[in-house]
């Protein structure tokens, strides 16, 4: 062994103390950034050398800079990540839905209901008098109006989870695009360098935000090139990204989302979308069912007052019109009191025969007693079903908070796992500057020691 | 064993989420404690709903039968009132029957009393076609137009006026005057009768109508009792519609509204907790090992 060796293995130990510095560095650097996962110095003993019977070390080796990772553990953050996402969203776009149903806030369709048949009820009490028989008239409107209310907030809600949908579209591509972009360079770049694990992070960045946007499930191989799935088709594989389009079904109006598999073949996977655009798919089915539960009750309530009320005599002794009026199209939406009524409360058909004496009740008494028929969709009185739909709507977002609160504690698990293990811990990393430091500086001295040991030879030549 | 690292990030994701928890509890302990409504909302007690429901439709129904019966009961004790002048008119007839039947009068003195008779009439007539609220009372249904011509004619319905009280309960309001007052005597005709016999000094023709206006009085007399049975009724109802409304509303509030001194400790309890957090943060944040390199 010479001095000259020794003054190698010295600046091996240099290189191997920067290169932890490097690790160091770069990880106080990015401490605070979101998405940055630790990276290690990786150092070995370097091969040591044959001289005749022994073995001579060469001090040591820098393999790179790893960037440690669990892709089993990426592709269950992602799906929890994507599930969280989705109860989430559909948690508080029904929340908001729900406030018309709040009844801190005020009156609501059920209050206006049960107004109505109170108001014939109050009717009874003095059946000639045309401020009792207007009471009933604007019972009727309030119910009309407030029915309209809900569909329109409906309505509205349908089309607002559509355009969101719609205008996510961009963003959910040009992820896709950018995680295959990330894909060719990890694949053409995966030597273990810190070019290498910088790419992952912005990678798994954009995964992370694939996850919150559609919910996708994640294969990543041993290269670490990730295949992302929606609904398990293949949305990204390797370095090519499909186009998610959006349309809407030209029958019900659903939003739809369909992946482009090839140049001629799509795949809906409108069903197997998580994130928040499965969320917002899950809003816009159950507010379709309640807008159509809605629309069933305004249909049924009213035909069957219209039909009650012609078989019955107004105050001058004609037969009575319709009660209420309405768009068979959209039957909540335009649901309202004839305007006949509305200009004169006289009109309201509560006689039994003809000529009507003023007192004479018998076709109020039958409007009165299709409170407690079932009425509505064949099953239902009116009340029950519009308290099934206001209870179905709650059931529906109290299970969507559980799912989000469940899922939130799984998430947050899984991100503690990943800090545990791939995080940057500030304390490690100040333990680790003062061992690289310390080690650089040792083998400063070492190659100093030489250094001093051979200007001592120089000087004997 | 390994000691799990202690990043930042987790740092900061966990504080995040913590204080979104905290911040979610206080929104909600500050909604009940200003609504003090513990189910406000479908989604508060999904399984209630349907119960909290019924419990405010049912006390809201109760409300109105209150009100129907205390409107019931203005007309029944207008009925009563009207039953009770009526059967003091014919008590006033019966007097002066009994008193011109006697033989002592002369026949200047009956005709004088069949003037007092016919004003009688005139009052019964007017009794009978009393309304209260532009509704006559003894009308039946026809109660917008006077039930009796002045030659005590019945024009107005057969029909009792009914008005609902209670789920399955209906209480008779208006009343057909025909059975009141023309029913078993008419008492009209009889008041007529007892004029034309003093008119003609008729002493056997005045004793013949103290029976029928005795008869008469017995029959106002058991309309005030059916009209008093339903003014019974009524107290009745509006007695058991205030407490049918008190425990509905007792009921209901038990599901729905909060108890004030929980709702506002459960709110300080969660601020307390909301402070406590951003200490821990606080705390947390500022320490690590570079603080003691040097």
């Amino acid at each position: 062994m010479s001095l000259l060796t020794n003054l190698l293995i010295g600046r091996s130990g240099l290189a191997a103390a920067q290169a932890g510095l490097n690790a160091t560095s770069q990880n106080v650097a990015n401490a605070s950034v979101a998405g940055a996962t630790r990276r290690v110095a990786l150092t070995s003993v370097a091969d040591p050398l044959r001289d005749g019977p022994s073995w001579l070390g060469q001090g040591a080796s820098v393999d790179g800079i790893d960037r440690p990772s669990d892709r089993f553990l990426l592709g269950r953050r992602v799906q929890a990540q994507g599930d969280a996402s989705r109860a989430a969203t559909s948690w508080e776009n029904l929340r908001s839905v729900e406030r018309i149903f709040d009844a801190s806030v005020g009156t609501t369709s059920k209050d206006a209901l049960e107004a109505f048949f109170d108001s014939m009820t109050r009717a009874t009490a003095d059946p000639g008098d045309l401020s009792l028989r207007r009471g009933m008239v604007r019972a009727a409107q309030d119910l009309g109006a407030y029915v309209s209310r809900d569909a329109r907030v409906f309505q509205n809600t349908l089309a607002d989870q559509s355009r969101s949908i719609q205008a996510s579209m961009p963003e959910l591509n040009e992820l896709l695009t950018g995680v295959a972009e990330l894909n060719k360079a990890i694949a053409g770049s995966n030597t273990g360098t810190l070019t290498a694990g910088d790419i992952k992070d912005q990678r798994d960045r954009l995964l992370s935000s694939l996850a919150d946007l559609a919910g996708v499930q994640v294969d990543v191989d041993s290269r670490g090139v990730a295949t992302v799935f929606i609904g398990g088709h293949a949305a990204v594989s390797g370095e090519n990204a499909r186009t998610v389009s959006f349309t809407t079904d030209p029958a019900t109006g659903q939003p739809q989302m369909r992946l482009s598999h090839s140049s001629d073949e799509v795949v809906d996977v409108t069903d197997g979308m998580g994130g928040k655009l499965g969320g917002m798919v899950d809003v816009w089915n159950t507010v379709n069912d309640l807008a159509a539960d809605l629309d069933t009750f305004a249909a049924d309530l009213a035909t069957t007052f219209n039909t009650q009320h012609a078989a019955g005599f107004d105050l001058n002794g004609n037969p009575g019109g319709d009660l209420f009026s309405f768009d068979p199209g959209s039957p909540a939406l335009t649901l309202t009191v004839d305007p006949a009524l509305i200009n004169d409360a006289a009109l309201l058909a509560f006689g039994g025969t003809s000529p009507t004496l003023a007192g004479d009740i018998d076709n109020l008494r039958a409007l009165m007693d299709l409170e407690d028929d079932v009425i509505v969709g064949g099953t239902r009185t009116a009340s029950d079903w519009l308290t099934d739909l206001t209870s179905a709507l709650g059931t529906q977002i109290s299970r969507a908070e559980q799912v989000a609160t469940s899922q939130d504690v799984l998430v947050a698990d899984l991100e503690e796992l990943h800090q545990n293990l791939h995080g940057i811990d500030l304390d490690e990393e100040a333990t680790n500057l003062l061992l690289y430091q310390t080690a650089y500086q040792a083998a400063a001295r070492v190659i100093a020691a030489n250094d001093g040991l051979m200007a001592s030879l120089m000087e004997l030549v | 064993m390994r000691i799990p690292r202690s990043s930042s990030q987790l740092g900061q994701t966990l504080a995040l989420s913590r204080l979104g928890n905290v911040k979610w509890a206080m929104s909600r302990a500050e909604r009940v404690a200003t609504t003090l409504l513990e189910v406000a909302r479908p989604s508060d007690a999904p399984s209630e709903w349907t119960s909290v429901h019924r419990l405010s439709a049912a006390s809201e129904d109760q409300a109105v039968f209150q009100r129907n019966t205390e409107s019931a009961l203005t007309y029944l004790d207008t009925a009563d009132q009207l039953l009770e002048d009526g059967a003091d008119v014919l008590k006033r007839a019966w007097e002066i029957a009994t008193q011109m039947a006697n033989g002592t009068h002369t026949a200047s003195s009956r005709q004088a009393a069949a003037v007092e008779v016919d004003s009688l009439r005139t009052r019964m007539i007017s009794i009978a076609n009393s309304q209260v609220a532009n509704r006559h009372v003894f009308a039946g249904q026809a109660m917008d137009q006077e039930p009796f011509l002045d030659d005590g004619t019945y024009v107005g319905s057969t029909e009792a006026l009914d008005t609902r009280i209670g789920y399955l309960e209906w209480i008779q309001v208006g009343f057909d005057g025909s059975q009141v007052f023309t029913g078993g005597v008419d008492v009209f005709a009889t008041l007529s009768d007892l004029s034309t016999a003093l008119n003609a000094n008729d002493q056997v023709a005045i004793r013949d109508t103290l029976p029928l206006i005795h008869d008469g009085i017995d029959q106002l007399v058991r309309w005030r009792e059916e009209v008093g049975f339903n003014q019974n009724l009524a107290d009745d109802t509006i007695e058991l519609t205030r407490t049918m409304k008190t425990v509905l509303q007792s009921r209901l509030a038990e599901t729905v509204q909060a108890d004030p001194a929980e709702a506002y400790t459960e709110l300080a309890n969660i601020q307390t907790g909301y402070q406590a957090t951003l200490q821990v943060i606080g705390a947390r944040s500022s320490e690590n090992l570079f603080n003691f390199i040097r």
